[in-house]
């Protein structure tokens, strides 16, 4: 076999394995991946409460208030649930638990507070909660040295 | 040197499982990295759910009450008196207070009807001190008809003195039955809560800044907390 084609080879097999290495990862350590939007006005003249359901909507806030929404989650298997926030408000809101087992049939509330810094600026902010539910067995390699 | 194709084989299947199991575990360390967040390989989405993420119909807004600021300042020799509503000016013997024509607006965002309940971090002596203090709260419509039912006890117009513990919530927009929440038509989704304080003249002298006071704002789709 030439030297060439031998490298050609060796190198397609690598992006191969790459690939069934996420391809495993994607199907049998991630069961489930939910997100959520959030997003919260920062203004001068009003406190806005919103109940809605469908997005972590923090209301209207001046700088330096706060708002508190909850999180319920569930799932029909064991998993381990992780809460990973990105965006603007990733830097702002605070997670009551990012880490958790969630045994079948189990309900758990997650809390989601806000904190709008006394120095922001008014606007619009937005932001995304992350849930990603994985396999048990995945929290004994994640803990692995 | 000369290899085998037997020996080729060999190398490129270990290649292969050393390169899977190296990107497996990377993508499980990588995960834990916080530079490295949200890797979910390629699900990036819900798929026919096993899992539900539910998100409740309650919300919880603090504000301080600096958002109406009296500043600080002393009762000299006698009681002082400050409210936050338009008429709001220091009455009585205020030393360095000021006058707040802020009340907190609240509104409603949504799209659901809400019972609202109002709750403060301090009491009447830890918030001020001094012999017999006194704070009292009011609600009432920014805009008419937001609080359609609430004519009881804690609803518009009644100056309610926090008698309670810290942190005890107070329902406000109740009507004479379990009615009485805050609506979220446009028109009418919006209420004052306005705040007066009576400093007794032994009182502990605030600085400059004074002394803030946590307002808690819940609102939920439920009837909740009714008041007795």
């Amino acid at each position: 076999m030439k030297q060439s084609v031998f490298y050609k080879i060796v190198f397609v097999s690598i992006l191969c394995a790459i690939g069934l290495g996420t391809f495993f990862y994607s199907f049998f350590v991630i069961q489930e991946v939910h997100q959520l939007p959030m997003m919260v006005v920062v203004q001068k003249e009003v406190m806005g409460l919103n109940t809605d359901t469908d997005a972590l909507r923090f209301g209207s806030l001046r700088s330096g208030g706060g708002s508190n929404r909850f999180v319920e989650i569930s799932s029909e298997k064991p998993s381990w649930v992780t809460v990973q926030l990105k965006g603007d408000l990733a830097q702002w809101v605070w997670v009551s638990n990012e880490s958790f087992f969630l045994d079948k049939g189990e309900v758990d509330k997650v809390r989601f507070k806000l904190d709008v810094p006394g120095s922001a600026e008014s606007g619009n902010y937005t932001g995304t909660a992350v849930f990603i539910f994985k396999e048990p067995w995945i929290k004994r390699l994640e803990t692995f040295k | 040197m000369d290899i085998s194709n037997k020996s080729l084989a060999l190398f490129l299947i270990a290649s292969i499982l050393i390169s899977a199991g190296g990107t497996f575990t990377a993508l499980i360390k990588l995960d834990q990295l916080r530079g490295a967040r949200i890797l979910t390989g390629f699900a990036t989405s819900a798929p026919a759910g096993q899992a539900n993420v539910t998100v409740t119909s309650q919300i919880a807004l603090t504000a301080i009450a600096s958002f109406m600021n009296f500043g600080g300042g002393f009762a000299n020799g006698s009681t002082c008196r400050l409210n936050s509503t338009d008429t709001g000016l220091p009455i009585g013997n205020c030393t360095t207070f000021r006058d707040s024509n802020e009340s907190i607006v609240v509104r409603n965002d949504g799209n659901s009807n809400l019972s609202i309940n109002v709750s403060f971090d301090k009491t009447n002596a830890t918030w001020i001190g001094g012999s017999n203090p006194g704070v009292w709260f009011d609600a009432s419509d920014n805009e008419t008809g937001s609080c359609a039912n609430g004519t009881r006890m804690y609803g518009p117009g009644n100056w309610t003195g926090l008698n309670r513990a810290a942190n005890a919530g107070y329902r406000v927009c109740q009507g004479s039955s379990s009615l009485g929440l805050m609506s979220f038509d446009d028109t009418k989704d919006a209420i004052n809560i306005d705040l007066a304080v009576l400093i007794p003249p032994d009182a502990t002298a605030d600085g400059a800044s004074g002394d803030n006071l946590t307002i808690t704002i819940t609102g939920s789709d439920a009837d909740t907390n009714l008041e007795p």
